[in-house]
């Protein structure tokens, strides 16, 4: 058994005052191993994104625990929770989040740059994330000269390149086109196998959720089911299974994208 | 809810926001307010009392600087308001969304526009009262004015100049408002805060070019104007003064592009930490305000430069009447055969007035010694700079036995000629100069059949008539026997009389100060118009430096203080809409686990660096500017800068540090960080 690298023990989220009480996490448990590439489908208002924000750091569970390489994240503060994003975390978010006044190449140089990595080394390893993921022809161009889909992927680079034990990609391919989406989940998967990066992707588009090696659906805060990939089948079965436990879960079609 | 209960609100939700708008208002009013009260303050009254027409001047001029102060603030604060509409295009943009109309949201901020200004009217009004007090004392302290007739002073007429003034001003601020909302689309005001930045630097190579060439033509401007100023001829003042003014915003046109392909080639620098990020933010801000920050750096320089030379100009002017220029307590010329017969015919016996007094001949010479033949060969240079001057004006000329009778009367030191030497006595530099080159030259002076040579090789730095600027006339000072020997070439001209008062008591003195004029048939309400009887007393030097003085301090002080507060505020400001428009960056760098410590260093480092760069360039041009400043007052034989450019700098640091705190403060609530 590979070592887990995420584990989620019970995890419960309230909102609102004592009385109204709003569960957006009820006691989920799940967790990640090493090298795996987990998606978590809901629908909105699921709770998939408050649950990837716990994971993230950014919000706090009201009970359970977060471990990360064994490090329970609930107890970090000041400049040890800074020190465990820059280290143990990389980012990619829907909008992409890069500095829209540096390049490509400064955006992806500036996650190893606060690691204190010095600048021969950078330039190695930036150049090197920029051939896997096949950027290397806009790392001097700014975000404003990119298309969505190079942006996304300057943004994985970004969260890769300083080999973070885990990488959080909250909807990646929410704005882009059905095109950019293929070859960003391509990067994804090839980042995956070949660097060996744990990615945790939350999605509601079963078609980019097709390229994780597993899937748990979240309904109403709590787990519903797990879908694992058959390594022998093609991709496009998966694919249908995950529309069928879509249907399923939300009981109506229109929900689902 | 009515639109006036919204604005209420919406200006105690963002007070914090209004903090620079409301500062620089509250200053514009408060130091309007303080210089159009200044004739009725406490202080004024003191100077006042021989000196009515220096205040007079000092408050017409007011009246026009106030005009041109009025421009600025108003300026400025259309300027800061648009900032302010910027910040909140998205909840304008909601307003309309919910279906309230152009017209309610206009008519909100016509509301919260009228708020604040109306509330920073009264508080700036409020603080220029009691500025005006303070105001009153500092200036009391500064000449050693008698303050026992100061009393609490309140100015209607002020209050009323800075009301209208600022209604005026607000009132543009609302059609602006107005106008700049009926322009809005939904759509870019929902979307304002997504729009991506598209700052594009400027070509690197063309910037280091330009940049290069900026430097290298302000630094041979800087070193001929400050080290070779005197020489400089009016065209080559001309191409300096405007080639600078083009310099300098050539450079920081091409500052952005230098910098950065400068940094970048540090690549460790570069590479540490958010070194790179800190950079791109500062290079983008000065990319995007080249313009204003060459602006600014121009006004700030401009500020510096009047207030230091403003400030020496005062304590050169306080030297000058203290002792040295003052040794006695009247000095007088009369063109007549003497003036104490003039004096006993009307009924003033000198001895009741005077404890000491001399009374010597002035004689002239026309055909030898004239305004322009003291120059020599030197008389063409002088010509092309007085075209005014009357040459054949004979110069006064006086023996060397009765110089010496007025030189122990002002506990000076004997002078001493040979029988073939003249002495000349100037200490109006305009004219010594040229009078110096040819004292140097050697030129000679011919009585009859005596040729006369210099004694010194310049001009005797010393007068008779008492000056506070000293701009005294000339006087030829010749041995006895040279005047004995040719009776023939001499005409009796006038009587130079100086003198101490029987009294030390300062009342007294200017009573004995207009029985003198009106003895001597002077018309004391216009003194100027009797050029042949010219009575000078020491209250009069005192009291017109003091008036000069004053007018020029508070003229320096009151646009100065104006360039000042402007150019804090626009970069305050600039650097506010920045911050709004970074909010994101400093999120995404809390995201990749950048540290509070580190990303308020970053907002530290860059805010402190935009109000740097064009204070540091205005400093330097300062230091050579001032270097041509002083040569141009060496006229007046003035030389110490030292404590004007030391009080400029307090000011500057006091308003501008304040600014920076304020704006850095602010900064930070603004992307997310305590």
């Amino acid at each position: 058994m590979s070592k887990k690298i995420l584990e989620v023990i019970n995890a419960e989220k309230y909102y609102g005052e004592k009385g109204n009480v709003t569960k957006a996490l009820d006691d989920i448990s799940f967790s990640v191993n090493e090298g795996e590439f987990l998606g978590i489908m809901g629908a909105s208002g699921s709770g998939k994104t408050t649950l990837l924000n716990c994971i993230s750091t950014i919000d706090k569970l009201s009970a359970g625990k977060v471990l990360i390489n064994g490090e329970n994240i609930n107890g970090l503060k000041g400049g040890k929770l800074d020190a465990f994003r820059r280290d143990e975390l990389g980012f990619i978010f829907q909008d992409f989040n890069l500095l829209d006044n540096m390049t490509a190449y400064e955006n992806i140089a500036l996650a190893l740059s606060i690691q204190k990595v010095n600048h021969k080394e950078i330039e190695e390893r930036v150049e090197k994330i920029a051939k896997t993921l096949e950027i290397t022809e806009v790392l001097e161009k700014f975000p404003y000269q990119m298309s969505g889909g190079q942006k996304q992927r300057v943004a994985a680079a970004r969260a890769v390149v300083t080999n973070p034990g885990l990488v959080l990609a909250d909807e990646p391919t929410g704005a882009l086109d059905s095109k950019s989406s293929k070859a960003l989940m391509e990067s994804l998967v090839k980042l995956n196998s070949e660097l060996n990066s744990t990615i945790l992707m939350v999605t509601h588009d079963a078609f980019s959720a097709s390229y994780a090696s597993r899937i748990i659906f979240i309904k109403d805060g709590k787990l519903f089911t797990e879908l694992n990939k058959d390594p022998e089948k093609p991709r496009k079965a998966f694919f249908e299974k995950i529309v069928e436990t879509s249907a399923v879960l939300g009981g109506d079609a229109n929900e689902l994208i | 809810m009515n639109s006036f209960k919204i604005a209420l609100k919406n200006i105690k939700k963002s007070r914090k926001d209004y903090s620079v708008y409301f500062l620089t208002l509250i200053l514009g009013v408060a130091i309007f307010y303080m210089f159009n009260s200044l004739d009725g303050q406490g202080a004024m009254n003191s100077i006042s009392r021989s000196t009515n027409s220096a205040i007079q001047a000092l408050v017409s001029i007011i009246e026009a600087v106030s005009v041109i102060v009025a421009v600025i603030l108003g300026l400025l604060i259309v300027y800061a308001n648009n900032f302010l509409i910027k910040r909140r295009k998205k909840e304008f943009g909601l307003y309309m969304l919910l279906g309230m109309g152009k017209r309610k949201v206009s008519k909100i901020l016509v509301a919260e526009t009228g708020m604040v200004g109306l509330m920073s009217l009264a508080v700036g009004i409020g603080l220029g009262i009691f500025g005006s007090q303070f105001f009153s004392i500092i200036v009391a302290k500064m000449f050693d004015l008698d303050l026992s007739d100061y009393r609490f002073v309140f100015s209607h007429t002020a209050l009323i100049k800075t009301v209208i003034n600022y209604v005026v001003i607000f009132a543009a601020v609302l059609v602006f408002n107005t106008i700049t909302v009926s322009k809005y689309k939904l759509l870019d005001l929902l979307n304002a805060e997504k729009r991506q930045e598209k700052n594009l630097l400027r070509n690197s190579t063309v910037s280091v070019i330009v940049f290069v060439a900026a430097v290298a033509f302000l630094t041979y401007a800087n070193i001929r104007v400050c080290f070779f100023g005197e020489d400089l001829t009016r065209n080559a003042m001309f191409t300096c003064i405007i080639g600078g003014m083009v310099s300098i915003f050539a450079l920081f046109w091409s500052a952005s592009g230098f910098i950065f392909d400068v940094l970048r080639r540090f690549k460790g620098f570069y590479s540490k930490n958010i070194n790179s990020f800190i950079t791109r933010q500062f290079v983008g801000n000065v990319n995007s305000s080249s313009v204003s920050m060459a602006l600014i750096c121009l006004m700030l320089f401009a500020s510096l430069v009047i207030f230091s030379s403003g400030f020496s100009l005062r304590s050169f002017i306080n030297a000058k009447i203290g002792n040295g220029g003052t040794p006695v307590d009247v000095t007088l010329r009369y063109e007549g055969d003497s003036a104490v017969g003039v004096l006993n015919d009307n009924g003033v016996d000198p001895y009741d007035i005077f404890d000491e007094y001399v009374e010597l001949p002035l004689i002239k010479c026309p055909a030898s010694i004239t305004l322009g033949s003291l120059l020599g060969d030197y008389l063409a240079e002088g010509k092309e700079n007085f075209r005014m001057a009357d040459w054949d004006y004979p110069q006064s000329v006086m023996s060397l036995s009765n110089y010496n009778e007025i030189q122990k009367l002002f506990g000076r030191k004997e002078v001493k000629l040979e029988e073939n030497e003249y002495l000349v006595i100037c200490d109006f530099q305009m004219y010594a100069q040229y009078a110096d080159k040819a004292l140097k030259a050697g030129t000679t002076v011919t009585i009859g059949d005596t040729t006369l040579y210099p004694a010194k090789d310049k001009c005797s730095d010393e007068f008779l008539l008492m000056s506070g600027l000293g701009a005294n006339g000339t006087y030829v000072i010749l041995p006895d026997s040279v005047i004995e020997n040719n009776p023939d070439c001499f005409e009796d001209f006038a009587t130079f009389m100086a003198g101490n008062y029987v009294t030390k008591d300062k009342e007294e003195s200017y009573a004995y100060d207009d029985a003198l004029k009106i003895g001597l048939g002077i018309d004391l309400e216009n003194e100027e118009a009797s050029l042949d009887k010219m009575v000078i007393t020491k209250n009069d030097v005192r009291d017109s430096g003091i008036g000069n003085t004053v007018l020029v301090v508070f003229i320096v002080l009151y646009i100065g203080t104006i360039f000042v507060i402007s150019s804090a505020a626009i970069i305050a400001l600039k650097i506010l809409s920045d911050s709004i428009d970074s909010t994101g960056k400093f999120k995404i760098l809390g995201r990749m686990g950048v540290t509070d410590k580190m990303r308020k260093n970053a907002l530290f480092t860059q805010i402190l660096l935009n109000f740097a760069l064009p204070f540091v360039v205005a400093f330097i041009e300062t230091v050579f500017g001032l270097g041509f400043v002083r040569d141009m007052l060496k006229a007046f034989g003035f030389i110490n800068m030292g404590s004007g450019i030391t009080f400029a700098l307090v000011v500057m640091v006091i308003i501008y540090g304040g600014y920076f705190v304020t704006t850095y403060i602010n900064s930070k609530r603004i992307v997310d960080l305590r």
